[in-house]
């Protein structure tokens, strides 16, 4: 019975305690140079290893393809792995060497040039200008300066090769009569054809073609 | 001056603060870099000129079959070969487009929206390229005409000029490589099946590692092309 009293007794000083150290904290104003200390090593720790493994994905990628509105990939099963060699970009608006633009790809709407929205209409139509293929004729399949931008890029490719180890030569050798095309999906069959016919008159008889790696219908 | 005497068991803190700022401007900048999914390629042969009439001979001792599979816009595929070989057709008829489930051609009114390769919209409904029936054709031609000798390796691919490489590519995928059955029934079980890889790995030129590549059903496409 008397340690009962004596708690209630405690608990209420206590109380009031609490209460005279509460109003006190609120008095005291907190000096401005005193931070909350957080601990961010484990934060460093997640970091640390994110960016490790975001290095070496993005060094290791030999194409290193950004997908936008004017470039996207087709989707296929096959499983061929892909190799550093030159690429050859074909967007909806341009074809790209080597990251290097070669020469514009015309895209028709409604008989009209593209605007911005309908480079993703089903109806929208993509070629070559005449005047940059051989003769000026729209019948031919050979695109004069893309074969020019071609011949350029596996001379400088030839070249980079001659100043390095022989190991890693006889590696880029294996792939040099090879070419990377990375073709929007809606390219249509005879602009490729003409790039693919480019590209083998440019001495690069091994083409291709980057796609997304996809199975069970994707 | 007075200096507080630092207690010497104490270690003195890092300021990780600065790194950790430069961390949160690279790793978003790293991420936004990254792909996230695996890229890979289909391989073709360009045609070459000037090969000659020998070496042309040469290739159709080996070759005999000069299987061509053309690619019609918005009707189906048509196979023809070497009527030499085969005197009772020089042709198959035309394997059409079927009807398909809606969804496989994504939302109507989103032009962005996901749609099975292949798959396009019509007024009575989505329609879409049988690689199940051009798959079937193929095995069948590989079977009748292949020997462990001469295997027959080479199909030519035309199309049409206003079919898109999406088309093109999944066609790809039918002639390249083989599935688990050498028949299927329907174009969704044909999507479904992934290809059947080859039992050893094969080194792969400019690849450190040996990779696990497809059985193959007719690896050499050549794109045919009309001037």
């Amino acid at each position: 019975m008397s340690e009962e009293k004596n708690n209630a007794t405690l608990s209420e000083e206590d109380l009031q305690a609490m209460a005279a150290r509460m109003a006190k904290r609120k008095s005291k104003p907190r000096r401005k140079d005193e931070s909350g200390d957080l601990n961010i090593n484990s934060m460093m720790d997640i970091m640390t290893i994110l960016l490790v493994f975001l290095l070496v994905s993005v060094s290791s990628d030999p194409l290193a393809i950004k997908e936008s509105n004017i470039l996207k990939l087709a989707r296929s099963s096959m499983n061929f792995p892909a190799v550093y060699t030159i690429p050859l970009q074909v967007n909806k608006k341009e074809i790209l060497v080597d990251g290097k633009k070669a020469l514009p790809v015309q895209c028709r709407y409604q008989g009209r040039p593209c605007e911005e929205e309908d480079y993703e209409r089903p109806e929208a139509t993509f070629r070559i200008d005449d005047m940059n293929k051989e003769h000026g004729k729209s019948e031919s399949l050979l695109i004069v300066p893309l074969k020019e931008s071609i011949a350029k890029a596996v001379k400088k490719l030839k070249d980079q090769n001659m100043s390095m180890p022989e190991d890693v030569r006889k590696k880029y050798e294996a792939n040099q009569g090879v070419a990377t095309i990375i073709c929007d999906r809606d390219i249509p069959y005879r602009l490729l054809a003409e790039v693919v016919y480019t590209t083998a008159m440019a001495e690069l008889h091994d083409v291709r073609f980057a796609v997304v790696y996809a199975t069970g219908g994707g | 001056m007075a200096r507080k005497n630092r207690d010497p068991g104490e270690t003195p803190e890092l300021n990780l603060v600065p790194i950790m700022a430069i961390m949160v401007i690279l790793v978003p900048m790293l991420i936004y870099m990254f792909t996230f999914h695996q890229i890979k390629v289909q391989r073709v042969t360009a045609p070459r000129r000037g090969t000659g009439a020998k070496k042309a001979k040469e290739e159709q001792k080996e070759k005999p079959l000069n299987l061509t599979v053309i690619i019609r816009k918005d009707k189906g595929f048509m196979l023809t070969w070497d009527e030499t070989l085969m005197t009772e057709q020089q042709s198959t008829p035309l394997i059409p487009m079927i009807q398909s489930k809606d969804e496989a051609c994504g939302d109507p009114g989103d032009q962005k929206s996901d749609r099975t390769p292949g798959c396009f919209p019509r007024a009575q409904g989505c329609f879409c390229y049988d690689f199940a029936a051009l798959y079937n054709d193929l095995v069948a031609k590989k079977i009748k005409f292949s020997t462990p000798e001469k295997p027959e390796k080479r199909v030519n691919l035309t199309a049409d000029s206003g079919v898109s490489w999406e088309v093109v590519s999944r066609t790809m995928d039918a002639v390249k490589c083989r599935k688990a059955q050498d028949n299927y029934q329907t174009l969704d079980e044909w999507m479904a099946a992934d290809p059947k890889l080859q039992k050893e790995a094969t080194k792969v030129p400019g690849m450190d590692d040996p990779q696990f590549l497809c059985v193959e059903l007719f690896p050499q496409v050549v794109f045919a092309m009309t001037e």
